[in-house]
């Protein structure tokens, strides 16, 4: 565990909902939603299925691979809390299962990224100062 | 809603100064933007019964009633921040419309230099609850800020836009070059569109490719020109009933019609739905158009909420000016100025007049529908105003 900058770290709010998620997300392992009934996948969580009062969702782990949909570098700090991270990536993944998830790109060897990069998710500091999930791109990593 | 026949009519603009720094609070700048919007209509505090704010304004009702002594028969809030312009428009059209009101003012007050700071996330990361005593926490699943985004330091609404971009570049196909030459003109033609106005924060700051390249990288792709001013100021309109507007001493602009859409993560700034150009946000832009009764081409200048750059191409491809991821070619081209196809943000928008959530390209619509922009166009003709799904038609 990272201990943060001095101005504190970033951490979530952890509700009812969403607690099972983030003692998953601490140990770098990403659960999404599926309905029992439709199969919908959600992400962020949410308290019913949309397709309709009988379905029910539940929780699985997600495979940790999606594809690079948006990156961005932040070269300038909205807060006091990362003005140390700079700059940091991230990234919008569009994940293999189907939601899309924020999280950091970990700077690697590869250069710029690639349109849809191929992206495998792994634990990791993340600019608010929690180990968390991150996207690696899949170039960047020994190969499975 | 309305048709061509309108149900209301917008009889008054006014706004405060617009500046970067001052010690005047928001109610204060509030009740003087409504004060001359009421005086613009030659209407009296005494002839308001409506009264329709954004939830996000830290003056409230209670506020504005106590100071002008408004005897109020109707108030509504519309929710989020810049979503509301174009739609507070709407709740007044609905209030006169449904006979809860003949009087209704809309206002947007911000000190969003001197006191909120929206490129910043101190407004948004609360305090911790039983962790660590310096812990930041991040609430709710919006983007940015919420607990999905804040701890991986996504944390403004520029980052969240800058995501935006790189996804238009990517599904556009463009090199970094094109999408900075393209947003670049956005930033320069509003810029140059602010020189004119004597309001505008930027009045005095051209601004050229060379320029808005050599502006630091905020957030790539977008550097600091493509993000919207922080400001001081309010605005406010007045509508009114038909029967009212007719016994002013000049014509109203008529709301010809409004949309306020809402569907799965098209809450202001979120990045878990379609990109801003999809299908949703088109069959809104469709909707809107076609209960106004005019086509694109019949647009004859367009106010779209401009937080940065890249949200302009993303409204003239959701509104139907433009194919999706089309319309960067044509602005990188032609530009949005006054001799382009399609004039925009003619005031000089948040990018260069002022940053009053949207409300400020009210006043400029109204004030195109009348004929007395600082930067006139030369056509007469319906005017959009849009805020993601949320819009209006006004016409002279």
């Amino acid at each position: 565990m990272t201990t943060g900058p001095a101005a504190g770290r970033i951490v979530p709010a952890e509700t009812s909902l969403t607690a099972a998620y983030w003692s998953a997300a601490r140990r770098g392992v990403i659960l999404l939603q599926r309905c029992a009934a439709c199969g919908a996948v959600l992400h962020p969580p949410a308290p019913v299925c949309p397709g309709g009062s009988e379905h029910e969702l539940r929780w699985f782990e997600a495979s940790g691979r999606g594809r690079l949909a948006s990156f961005t570098s932040v070269e300038h700090a909205a807060h006091p809390a990362v003005g140390d991270r700079l700059p940091y990536l991230v990234a919008l993944v569009d994940l293999d299962e189907g939601p899309r998830f924020i999280c950091n790109l970990v700077r690697g060897i590869s250069p710029e990224p690639e349109p849809g990069a191929r992206v495998l998710m792994r634990r990791g500091p993340a600019a608010g100062g929690l180990e968390l999930p991150l996207a690696h791109l899949a170039a960047d990593l020994p190969s499975e | 809603m309305a048709g061509q026949e309108s149900l209301a009519l917008v009889v008054g603009v006014g706004e405060s100064a617009y500046c970067r720094g001052t010690d005047r609070s928001e109610w204060e700048l509030a009740v003087e933007a409504v004060g001359r919007a009421l005086a613009d209509a030659g209407l009296a505090a005494s002839d308001v019964d409506g009264l329709v704010r954004y939830s996000y304004d830290e003056v409230d009702e209670a506020m504005l009633v106590r100071s002008l002594g408004f005897r109020l028969g109707y108030y509504s809030q519309t929710g989020y921040g810049g979503l509301g312009a174009p739609a507070v428009l709407g709740h007044a059209c609905a209030a006169i419309a449904g006979g809860m009101a003949r009087v209704v003012v809309c206002y947007r007050s911000l000190n969003g230099w001197s006191r909120t700071r929206y490129g910043r996330a101190e407004r948004t990361l609360g305090a911790g609850d039983g962790g660590r005593p310096l812990d930041l926490v991040a609430s709710g699943d919006r983007a940015p800020s919420g607990a999905f985004a804040g701890p991986y330091g996504l944390l403004s609404p520029g980052q969240v836009m800058a995501l935006w971009a790189r996804e238009y570049q990517w599904r556009a196909g463009l090199t970094d070059a094109q999408l900075a030459g393209a947003l670049g003109q956005v930033a320069i033609d509003q810029r140059q569109y602010a020189s004119a106005n004597p309001r505008a924060v930027m009045r005095d700051r051209p601004l050229d490719m060379k320029g808005y390249l050599a502006g630091r990288m905020i957030s790539s792709p977008l550097r600091l020109f493509d993000l919207a001013l922080e400001s001081d100021g309010a605005a406010a309109v007045v509508v009114a009933a038909p029967s009212v507007a007719a016994a002013l001493g000049r014509p109203g602009v008529r709301v010809l019609a409004a949309a306020q859409g809402l569907f799965p993560y098209a809450e202001s700034i979120s990045v878990y739905g379609e990109l801003r150009n999809g299908p949703q946000y088109r069959r809104i832009g469709v909707r809107l158009l076609r209960s106004a009764g005019v086509a694109p081409s019949d647009i004859v200048a367009a106010m779209i909420y401009d937080a940065t750059t890249i949200s302009v191409l993303l409204g003239l491809e959701a509104y139907g000016f433009h194919e999706p991821f089309t319309s960067w070619r044509a602005v990188a081209a032609h530009g949005i100025g006054p001799v382009s196809p399609l004039p925009v943000n003619t005031s000089g928008g948040h990018l260069s007049e002022a940053y009053v959530h949207g409300m400020n390209l009210l006043t400029e619509a109204v004030r195109q529908c009348r004929g007395e922009s600082a930067n006139q166009i030369s056509r007469t003709g319906p005017v959009l105003v849009s805020s993601g799904p949320s819009a209006v038609v006004l016409a002279p």
